[in-house]
Order: structure tokens, then C-alpha cells, then sequence
């Protein structure tokens, strides 16, 4: 491929800048997160559904101060199935320019034990500023025992699954 | 007249001498003028620390931290710096010493370490409870570490000198970014 001359360049940083990806934004454990529109399914009520809450799977302390926001189900395609987490309102589809994304600071990056969290950005301005922590929907822990949306059991509770990975390692 | 302008004369006479003392004073000065180091003298409750000026690219003041899931407590998240995301770390989980509690004198270290190899410099926020000083100290001022310093800072400490009347423990901060990096702290 032959190289960009100066004239194609500005064009091609133009073209970079106005560059975004569509996200779908959402809170969990009173964290702002995102990942790809392209990887959601969709959204559906949460009512009868036995799916992990993506607040658990990251270990994300909630303050039990907060009385707990109302929760959604997103359905994420995954070349593995689709699989369903729940998370909490207000779940929105947004654009961020590309010139927001941000990736992992190194020492982070390194010493960062979820391989889900792939970039952030800040929004907004202070005092009102916001992080949108960036997620890799294929990558997300997931419950291996999950029977991710199947129907409630009939009787009692079902017992906890213990064992989670994340998909993609 | 004549007696005046002997008189005048003198003066003449004892400023070229004054000014030939000055001359030489100050040779002397440059002469013995002793090589020295910028320091950022910072505590971490009532302890001092110190970092080479030259790694610290800036002082900010505490501001909000984002936190970020799956981070070890010592890595307390990250700030927006004009727009640049950078991590910040809890130096006192690292150094062994607990923070005081917040105050308005806390502030955030920007450490930066020099370009290794391929690799770009490395940046982070340290959190430290407040910032004593940045000044210049006389390279022969500073002492080896000993070898009494606690486990967490051997390695660390490049040397020790007195800042009034304390203390104080130089640090090496690219030392300290290899090892966080390599998760040895």
C-alpha cells in the first residue's frame, strides 16, 4: 500500500477526528459503563431472570446507603451464544468521538486484574464530569454454571454459582 | 586644591581596591559553588519523602479520582488531567506509611519516568497528604541510605538528608514504576 502523501493527510486526520463509536451506556454498582451498540441484542425487563449482575461479576462495592435503581437485562451476541447480564438504569445508546476514547493509563493497564476493561473516557466537566469505563463485551466474566436467562425454578432459591471466568482468556 | 585632589585620589584608590576584593570574592564563590539537585519534598503523614524534580512533571491539587473495578487497592483510579486519563496511586500503600486522612493540603504527584527502550515515559498521579517544598540541596548534602530503612523502602531510597531538622528519604521514582509495574510492590 503506498504511503499517504501530505496532500492525503490532513483529509485522513479529519476523517479520524470525526470518527466515533456508538455505544451502549448503562450504570452498575454506581459506575458509569459502556460497550459496543454492535455487541448488544437488545434490552428486555429483568422480571423472572436468573442472569448475573455485571456488578457482581466485576466485584463492584455499592455503597447500602443507595436504595437499588431499577435494573434491565442486556443481551450481548457472543461468538460462544448470546448470554444476558443485568444491569442498572439508565440504559442509553450514545455516540463517543473517537478524540474522547482514552486507553488504559500503563500502570493500570498492568495492574488491572479485569481483561474486559479496554479503554475510558471522561465526559462532561467538573464538578459534573463523568468516567465511562469502556468494556469488551466478549470479554466479560462470565458465570460458567450460568444459566444466564432461563426461566426462574419453581421452588426456592437456586444456589449461588461459585465459579466465573472470563470469556476470552 | 591640592589636598583635595590627594584626597580624591585615595578614594579613587580604595574603590579599585574594593572593587578588586569583590572581583576576587566573588571567583571565589564560583569556585566552591557546589553541584545540587532539585528536590520535591513531600510527607506522607509524618513522614518525608523526596523525588527528583525532574520526575515530577507537575503538582496537582486532590481532585476527584474515578474509581476503576479490578484495580488493587493501592492503584485508587484514575483523574483527568486536561483532558489525559492517568492512574493515581496510593504512594503511602507502597512506601508502608498510612495517608492522613484528606485534607486541603493533600495533593497528587504527576511522576513521569524517562523513556525505556521502545517504550514511551511512564506517567502516573501519586497521591501524597502535602507537599513541604521544592528546592535545590547540595549533592554532597545527601547521605547513602542505611540499612536500617524499612523493608518497603530498601531499594527505593537513593539517600537521606536533613531538611529542618527531620529527615528526609530521597526516592527513586523509576525504581518505583519499574517494580508497580512488574507488580514486585
Amino acid at each position: 500500500m503506498p504511503a499517504a502523501t501530505d496532500q492525503q493527510r490532513p483529509e485522513a486526520s479529519e476523517t479520524a477526528e470525526s470518527r466515533g463509536i456508538d455505544l451502549v451506556r448503562f450504570r452498575a454498582g454506581g459506575l458509569t459503563l459502556a460497550v459496543e451498540a454492535a455487541k448488544v441484542r437488545g434490552m428486555r425487563e429483568t422480571q423472572g431472570s436468573l442472569a448475573p449482575r455485571l456488578a457482581d461479576l466485576l466485584h463492584i462495592q455499592e455503597s447500602p446507603a443507595t436504595a437499588a435503581p431499577p435494573e434491565r437485562l442486556l443481551e450481548f451476541a457472543h461468538p460462544e451464544g448470546p448470554h444476558s447480564l443485568r444491569v442498572d438504569e439508565p440504559v442509553v445508546h450514545c455516540r463517543l468521538p473517537a478524540s474522547a476514547l482514552r486507553p488504559l493509563p500503563p500502570l493500570l493497564a498492568a495492574r488491572q486484574g479485569l481483561a474486559c476493561i479496554r479503554a475510558l473516557a471522561c465526559v462532561g466537566q467538573p464538578p459534573d464530569e463523568v468516567l465511562i469505563i469502556v468494556l469488551d463485551a466478549w470479554r466479560l466474566p462470565r458465570l460458567v454454571t450460568s444459566a444466564d436467562d432461563e426461566d426462574p425454578p419453581d421452588d426456592g432459591p437456586s444456589n449461588p454459582p461459585a465459579l466465573i471466568r472470563q470469556i476470552g482468556d | 586644591m591640592s589636598t583635595s585632589s590627594t584626597t580624591k585620589g585615595r578614594e579613587e584608590d580604595q574603590l579599585a581596591a574594593l572593587l578588586e576584593q569583590r572581583r576576587d570574592a566573588d571567583q571565589g564563590i564560583l569556585e566552591v559553588e557546589a553541584a545540587t539537585v532539585k528536590l520535591v519534598i513531600f510527607a506522607i503523614d509524618e513522614s518525608l519523602f523526596a523525588f527528583s524534580g525532574a520526575n515530577v512533571a507537575e503538582i496537582l491539587p486532590l481532585t476527584t479520582i474515578h474509581f476503576v473495578p479490578g484495580c488493587p487497592p493501592s492503584l485508587e483510579g484514575v483523574i483527568n488531567v486536561r483532558g489525559d486519563i492517568t492512574s493515581v496511586i496510593r504512594l503511602g500503600d507502597l512506601l508502608g506509611r498510612p495517608h492522613a486522612p484528606d485534607s486541603r493540603r493533600a495533593a497528587i504527584l504527576l511522576g513521569q519516568s524517562r523513556a525505556e527502550d521502545d517504550e514511551a515515559p511512564m506517567r502516573s498521579g501519586l497521591r501524597v497528604d502535602r507537599v513541604e517544598d521544592v528546592l535545590d540541596i547540595p549533592e554532597a548534602s545527601i547521605r547513602p541510605p542505611t540499612d536500617t530503612l524499612p523493608e518497603q523502602l530498601r531499594g527505593l531510597a537513593t539517600g537521606l538528608f536533613q531538611y529542618r531538622g527531620e529527615v528526609v528519604i530521597a526516592l527513586d521514582l523509576e525504581r518505583l514504576f519499574h517494580d508497580y509495574r512488574g507488580a514486585l510492590r
